[in-house]
């Protein structure tokens, strides 16, 4: 791992528990969860700390969230200094596929109407969303508003 | 997608308390359980009341632990006869180990038990003696020795007791737990006169 970031070791973290899961049983998976765990909140109590240490400073805040890794780490632990929405509006705006944030309801799915674009945006929309607020537990995409029939007049002469 | 890492971020569930369960067949059993020996491999396994009747007899990879508890008031160990097992401690536990084919002394320490390969000879001529140590059940009985102070401060001669090789293993356990300072201290002392208490309630004369 050279280049380490929180998605990349969550998955490797994962891979490797799965793995003790199959050869050592579930008993010993058990044991490393919580180590795992164990090792996570403690590095999480130490951002907390860095995070209040740092307080108003914005223009250090901002630095730090410019940094992806940090960034990643951050949202791990819920200490981004940006709220749920001003992180999917940044990212939606980040992505130019004009999807338009709605909102975040009460079950925590956060509604987005997508502009014009291929179908492809949906999936792009939808990763983009859960990795700016992976406290949020889904996405809906609204319907977009069917596209304006054209009314024109029939050129002369046709039937 | 941080969403890997996230789920360790949380405080952990409350850990459950480790069930305990037969090692054979997954049974969760209580506190009272019965253990087999696996004399071949040295080990002991917890066990469910049916798998223990199923390994009463000898013969097999098991053996169920009787749990009966035997003294002999008439026939006490006396200091010269202990002085001849040459044994340098006053908490010791003795077995037949079949394998080996031979008896084997184990003294619980603050490092677990150690253990060590007894004059045979001197043996089978206390067992001759005494009918407590010929009544032993190779692999899955002790005989319990407890003797001299600080352990056995109420009596003269020491307490002889033959017990579930278990009870052995458990009160080595406690010993390595609870252990302080140079004699294993108050703790110690507590531990072996509630198994000494309990011991001479369930004894029966041999």
């Amino acid at each position: 791992m050279t280049d380490l970031d929180a998605r990349a070791a969550g998955e490797q973290v994962e891979a490797l528990l799965a793995e003790l899961r199959a050869r050592s049983g579930p008993q010993a998976a058990d044991v490393a969860e919580e180590l795992v765990t164990c090792l996570v909140r403690l590095y999480g109590a130490g951002l907390a700390s860095i995070v209040r240490i740092i307080g108003d400073e914005s223009r250090l805040m901002a630095l730090l969230i410019a940094d992806p890794l940090v960034e990643s780490l951050l949202l791990v632990h819920d200490l981004h200094p940006l709220d749920t929405a001003s992180r999917v509006k940044r990212a939606l705006g980040r992505l130019g596929t004009g999807a338009e944030f709605l909102g975040v309801d009460e079950t925590g799915v956060v509604r987005v109407r997508l502009a014009s674009g291929c179908g492809s945006t949906t999936a792009v929309v939808e990763q983009a969303i859960t990795e700016a607020a992976p406290e949020t537990t889904g996405v809906r995409l609204d319907p977009r508003d069917p596209p304006m029939l054209q009314i024109t007049r029939r050129p002369a002469g046709a039937l | 997608m941080t969403a890997g890492l996230r789920r360790f971020a949380a405080p952990p569930p409350p850990r459950a308390a480790p069930e305990e369960k037969c090692e054979l067949c997954g049974e969760q059993v209580g506190d009272g359980h019965a253990h087999l020996v696996d004399p071949q491999q040295r080990s002991i396994a917890c066990a469910c009341r049916a798998c223990a009747l199923l390994f009463t007899r000898p013969g097999g990879r098991y053996q169920t632990v009787p749990d009966r508890v035997r003294h002999d008031r008439e026939t006490p160990l006396t200091e010269a006869e202990w002085a001849e097992l040459a044994v340098p401690v006053g908490i010791a536990f003795f077995f037949i180990n079949s394998a080996l084919g031979r008896v084997v002394a184990g003294y619980p320490s603050p490092a677990g038990v150690t253990e060590c390969e007894l004059d045979l000879a001197a043996w089978d001529r206390l067992a001759a003696a005494h009918p407590l140590l010929g009544a032993l059940t190779p692999d899955v009985e002790a005989i319990l020795v407890v003797r001299g102070q600080p352990y056995a401060p109420d009596s003269q001669s020491a307490h002889v007791y033959l017990i579930p090789i278990d009870t052995c293993y458990s009160l080595a356990g406690a010993l390595r737990l609870n252990w302080h300072g140079f004699d294993g201290g108050t703790e110690v002392r507590q531990i072996l006169n509630d198994l000494l208490t309990d011991l001479r309630k369930r004894a029966r004369q041999i």
